[in-house]
């Protein structure tokens, strides 16, 4: 348990719902709150593997960067898992059908080479986490344990 | 840089050797700021009426009203304090900043807010400079001494403060001249006159002008401008200082030039060095995955302070997964120059920049194992530090990260612990260096199963007992050995399987040749305390190897001298032995290497401690093994082998036990087993060292092993759930004749931590558990979140060293004595009280100091720690940190510390002393039982014994950023 600061990195991608497996990047943001996407657009700066770059977002959006590579959230409506697509440098667009990336494109993404220039994800207002709700229900057992 | 809340401030470069301001304990930091780093005394004229305000400072307080603000930059760059004086309608504020070119740069703004014409006459500068050539040990010992050497010159023709000694302080009768000095200049404050000292400054209260000094000998050195300052309704003024040690002639004559000439040009190369000093530290961050946009500022700032701080210690990979072939060679060189010389075709043949992964391809394909274990280990890492800091002061810290041409250099260096800590958060980032991680990892623990104390670029270090230091101890801590592992192990399967199969049999693999020797399991048992005999025999023959081969003479070497290597399968199952030779049934593992693991705040548990934090982690390291190793015969060294066979059948011996529970006795007889089993392979391998010849270990057998483990761990963790689902975390283990018996203590919440990480429990019991958790002693409301032991009330000092009645009736002795004594005082204590001081090495139970709470304190009504986004902050737009009303309340509380300069994140072993007041206070209130291990480390061949460091910000970083949100602690 000693080392907060990495836990809490760790934790970080757990609560944004990066997820490795079996050599595949994936997303599933069930823990994120509805609060964390940008009320506003913006258009930062960002540094990625090709440089200083703007990063165009719009409302509802978030965004993050997985072995630098920008990923941006999107709110959608409908469905009960994210669909992802890869932006490659050269301006074609892998999609794919689940939340997962392909091997071949996660490599690319996780070897740093700089072929995948943006990870986009629709993340389904559905999956979000319900903070109102999770508060709710803690505060009824709060109240039956002391009663 | 390491700044108080109250201004009060050390700083400077590499190492508290190149100090600025002295470095001392955070106690004292807080007690300088008088006399000690910034000062500004400010003489107001208004309307005819001349008033004197000193911004800050203790003096005068009550005088006027006041509002002080404490605000931070998120990248940790920038600090900057304000006060605000109400009456006098004027603002000072001062903000310093790192700059890789110049230094230390203390920005001052002041701001008339009243709405009406004012002309102030200022004194603004640092006090106390130290001069270059100042260790931290002078300062500590013989700072008088050295006031009398200090010379501060005035150069007149640029302004330029140079602080140097007039000569080294040396009792040796020889010629020293000090040829290197600290300089000090002002920006923008033009026309002042410049005070080399503190002297004056009575007399300027008083109303008098001060006179310039040019020439101060044998006093404290001090950088100070008078100026007058004219300021219309609303106006800023601003102006800088700017300090730096080290400073030779070039640098000192490029300075003075500069200022002589266009001074203009000057403060725009400042200015234009904060910003990318600002930049590039943004881009170290971002390509660790440190920058995210969200709509919850408060978590995406949080997010940068952690990853921040993961690499400053830890390091990172500053050019993706590339490798310098040069300094790849440099790398071989220093670990095995046999190695370097016998492969010069293979360096030769390399592009001068190859992906890390193909070298490690080429490397491989060369089948020299030596040479593919050294391309592994190879990992270019930039940024780590040394941490230590004044709150931490038996960690010396040492921030190195650039090279003379100003890159960063490539090297890493840290605690075993916080090294591979950070490595898992940084290996997200960087996935194509975790198989590196494993093998620097695996070349880490040594062939009895643990692990080093330090681990750097140039390979492990050691502790080494010091003769009448009392404070130098050796041992094996052990913490976090199997949890890290673990994680590594995870990370890497997560991110390439197949890669981790391929690796899992590959003879490749190193061991530590630490010269420790632990003793035999009847001697361990004879004095648990005293467990490891240091060889220093073997310890001056490696030093002396590594001077003449390289590093890796610290590796273990067969008959040959050849460096052992064996396979990650039998490293994983060999950690797994040592570990399960020390398993009490139902009380854990034995923690006998005169080490407590994980925290000196279980010194008390030495030698009798028993952990259920490292069962737990075993439960889910086997876990992982049995998967991993499933049907595979393994082929690991002869004495593993046997050493798995004598486990296994002591393992078997009891497994009826394991239906029901172990009594004392079967307890220690299953421990005896295990034990000797141990200790019979410590002696093979410390008599005849691994003899090279393999045994084939049978799926069958490997699998019914690994199963008859888990069942024990199991049980183990199952006999130590409390009613309250909670788990125990320690034990402590009472050995009488043929009896083992188990002690509980209180609950931790390390205990629980493992347990949910253990993968043991279903979802309902870790609800139950984390239910328990929140309701029970551990959760602490005020901030959400949770502390590592219960706030106990400990016993006071008349409680203790008594004698109960029934044990003084029992004494003829005493009892003899008591009624001799017919006075008053035994007979109405009822109780006799030893007069003899009880066996202080061997404190009893009941005395474990238990911290009350790692989380900090905030001061009174500065509750909220400052988060700012920009590198390059307006001062206007920040959150800030407010103390409002009265001025007897406008001054940071030393409290409050805890929010600014000294936040503690746990970052090791050493720092998991809690920060909050009320912890610290009872951690000063129990320092006459404290051991701090403040052990040297040393570095065969470097021929110098260092103590133990970890890092801490002290150049670019002036604080660490505060957890944004309480809330959040409770996912720690």
């Amino acid at each position: 348990m000693t080392g907060q600061v990495k836990e809490d990195v760790l934790a970080r991608l757990g609560e944004l719902g990066v997820e490795v497996r079996a050599g595949r990047l994936g997303f599933a943001p069930e823990l994120l709150p509805r609060s964390e996407f940008l009320p506003e657009s913006a258009a930062p700066l960002v540094w990625t593997l090709a440089g200083r770059e703007t990063l165009a977002l719009d409302p509802d959006t978030l965004a993050f960067t997985v072995c630098q590579v920008p990923v941006v959230y999107r709110l959608a409506g409908g469905g009960d898992a994210a669909r992802v697509a890869a932006v490659l440098r050269d301006g074609s667009v892998r999609a794919f059908e689940g939340a997962f990336l392909d091997l071949a494109t996660s490599h690319e993404v996780f070897g740093r080479t700089g072929a995948v220039a943006r990870i986009e994800v629709d993340v389904p207002v559905e999956v979000l986490v319900d903070v109102a709700g999770a508060a709710r229900s803690a505060s009824t057992t709060t109240a039956e344990r002391a009663s | 840089m390491f700044v108080a809340s109250n201004g009060g401030l050390t700083a400077g470069r590499v190492d508290a050797d190149g100090a600025l301001f002295p470095y001392v304990t955070q106690d004292r930091l807080f007690e300088s700021v008088e006399h000690t780093g910034p000062k500004t005394l400010l003489r107001v004229r208004r309307n005819g009426h001349a008033a004197l305000w000193e911004p800050f400072s203790e003096r005068g307080r009550g005088v006027y009203r006041v509002e002080r603000t404490l605000a931070k930059s998120v990248l940790g760059h920038a600090v900057v304090f304000e006060e605000v004086n109400l009456d006098l309608g004027l603002t000072f504020a001062y903000e310093w900043r790192g700059s890789d070119a110049y230094g230390f740069v203390r920005t001052a703004w002041l701001t008339e807010t009243a709405s009406a014409p004012c002309v102030v006459d200022v004194v603004d500068g640092l006090q106390n400079l130290l001069p270059s050539g100042v260790t931290a040990a002078m300062q500590g010992g013989m700072s008088n001494l050295v006031d009398a050497y200090k010379r501060s010159e005035l150069e007149p023709r640029s302004g330029l403060g140079i602080f140097a000694l007039s000569s080294i302080l040396t009792d040796l009768a020889e010629p020293s001249e000090s040829l290197r000095a600290t300089t000090v200049f002002a920006l923008e404050l033009a026309g002042g006159r410049r005070l080399l000292s503190s002297r004056q400054l009575d007399a300027f209260r008083h109303g008098a002008t001060p006179r310039e000094e040019a020439d101060v000998r044998g006093r404290r050195g001090a950088f100070l401008v008078h100026a007058e300052v004219a300021l219309e309704p609303g106006a800023t003024r601003r102006w800088r200082i700017v300090a730096d040690v080290a400073q030779d002639h070039a640098r000192v004559v490029a300075l003075v030039n500069a200022l002589a000439g266009d001074v203009a040009a000057l403060e725009a190369r400042v200015e234009d060095d904060l910003l990318r000093s600002a930049e590039a530290l943004e881009a170290l961050v971002a390509s660790a995955d440190g920058v995210q946009w969200t709509g919850d500022q408060a978590s995406a700032d949080h997010h940068l302070a952690s990853v921040l701080f993961n690499v400053m210690r830890g390091g990172l990979f500053v050019d993706d997964h590339r490798v310098r072939r040069d300094d790849l060679r440099a790398f071989v060189r220093t670990r095995d120059r046999a190695a370097h010389a016998g492969h010069g075709a293979f360096f030769a043949a390399l592009p001068e920049t190859a992906s890390y992964p193909e070298v490690v391809e080429r490397a491989a394909a060369s089948a020299a194992p030596d040479l593919e274990r050294l391309c592994r280990s190879y990992l270019p890492l930039a940024f780590s530090r040394r941490h230590g800091d004044p709150s931490r002061p038996w960690n010396r810290f040492t921030i190195n990260v650039r090279d003379d041409a100003g890159r960063l250099r490539l090297d890493y260096q840290g605690n075993w612990r916080d090294i591979f800590q950070n490595w898992e958060a940084l290996a997200y980032a960087f996935p194509g260096f975790v198989n590196g991680m494993l093998t620097v990892f695996l070349g880490a623990t040594t062939a009895d199963g643990y692990n080093p104390y330090r681990v750097t670029r140039d390979g492990i270090e050691w502790e080494v007992p010091e003769p009448g230091h009392a404070w130098a101890n050796i041992g094996y801590w052990s913490d976090h050995q199997v949890i890290y592992l673990q994680k590594l192990l995870e990370t890497s399967q997560r991110f390439d399987p197949a890669a981790l199969e391929a690796l899992l049999e590959r003879r490749i693999f190193s061991h530590a040749n630490v010269p420790y020797r632990i003793a035999s399991y009847a001697s361990m048992l004879a004095d648990p305390y005293d467990t490891i005999h240091f060889d220093v025999d073997l310890h001056r023959r490696i030093d002396a190897a590594v001077a003449s081969e390289g590093t890796d003479a610290r590796l273990l070497r067969d008959a040959d001298g050849a460096v052992v290597h064996v396979s990650m399968a039998e490293k994983l199952l060999l950690l797994l032995l040592v570990k399960l030779a020390n398993l009490v049934p139902e009380g854990g593992i034995w923690m006998n290497t005169q080490r407590p693991e994980w925290n000196d705040a279980n010194n008390a548990l030495v030698g009798k401690g028993l952990s259920i934090v490292t069962t737990a982690y075993l439960y889910r390291s086997v876990a992982f093994l049995q998967t991993m190793l499933a049907g595979r015969d393994v082929s690991v060294s002869r004495e593993v082998a046997a050493f798995l066979d004598d486990v296994d059948g002591a393992l078997r011996a009891h497994t009826d036990a394991l239906d029901g529970s172990f009594d004392d006795r079967r307890r220690r007889a299953c421990m005896d087993d295990l034990g000797a089993a141990g200790s019979a392979y410590r002696e093979r391998l410390y008599e005849h060292g691994l003899s090279g010849e393999r045994s084939d270990v049978p799926g069958t057998t490997l699998a019914g092993f690994l199963e008859r483990a888990q069942a024990y761990l199991e049980h183990t963790l199952r006999a130590n759930r409390r009613d309250d689902a909670l788990y125990h975390a320690y034990n402590v283990l009472s050995l009488e004749e043929d009896r083992a018996g188990v002690r509980h203590l209180s609950e931790m919440l390390e205990g629980q931590v493992a347990i949910l990480s253990s993968g043991l429990l279903t979802a309902e019991e870790s609800l139950a558990l984390l239910d328990s958790l929140r309701h029970g002693r551990l959760y602490r409301a005020d901030q959400h979140s949770y502390v590592l032991y219960p706030d106990r009330d400990l016993p006071g000092f008349l409680s203790k060293n008594r004698v109960p009645d029934e044990r003084v009736a029992a004494s003829p002795l005493l009892t003899a004595c008591s009624s001799a004594a017919t006075g008053a005082s035994w007979s109405a204590t009822s109780r006799a009280t030893c007069a003899s001081t009880a066996r202080s090495a061997t404190p009893r139970t009941s005395d474990v100091r238990w911290p009350i709470s790692r989380a900090r304190s905030r001061g009174a009504s500065s509750s909220r720690p400052t988060a700012r986004r920009s590198p390059a902050p307006s001062r206007r737009s920040s959150t800030t940190t407010r103390s409002r009303g009265a001025p007897a309340r406008s001054s940071p509380t030393r409290g409050s510390a805890a929010s600014t300069g000294t936040w503690s994140r746990s970052c090791c072993s050493r720092c998991r002393r809690p920060t909050s007041a009320p912890a610290r206070r009872a951690s000063r209130a129990s320092a006459s039982r404290r051991s701090r291990p403040r052990t040297s480390t040393c570095a065969p061949g470097s021929g110098s014994t260092r103590p133990p460091t970890s890092s801490a910000p002290y150049r670019s970083t002036p604080t660490r950023t505060p957890r944004p949100t309480p809330a959040r602690s409770s996912r720690a």
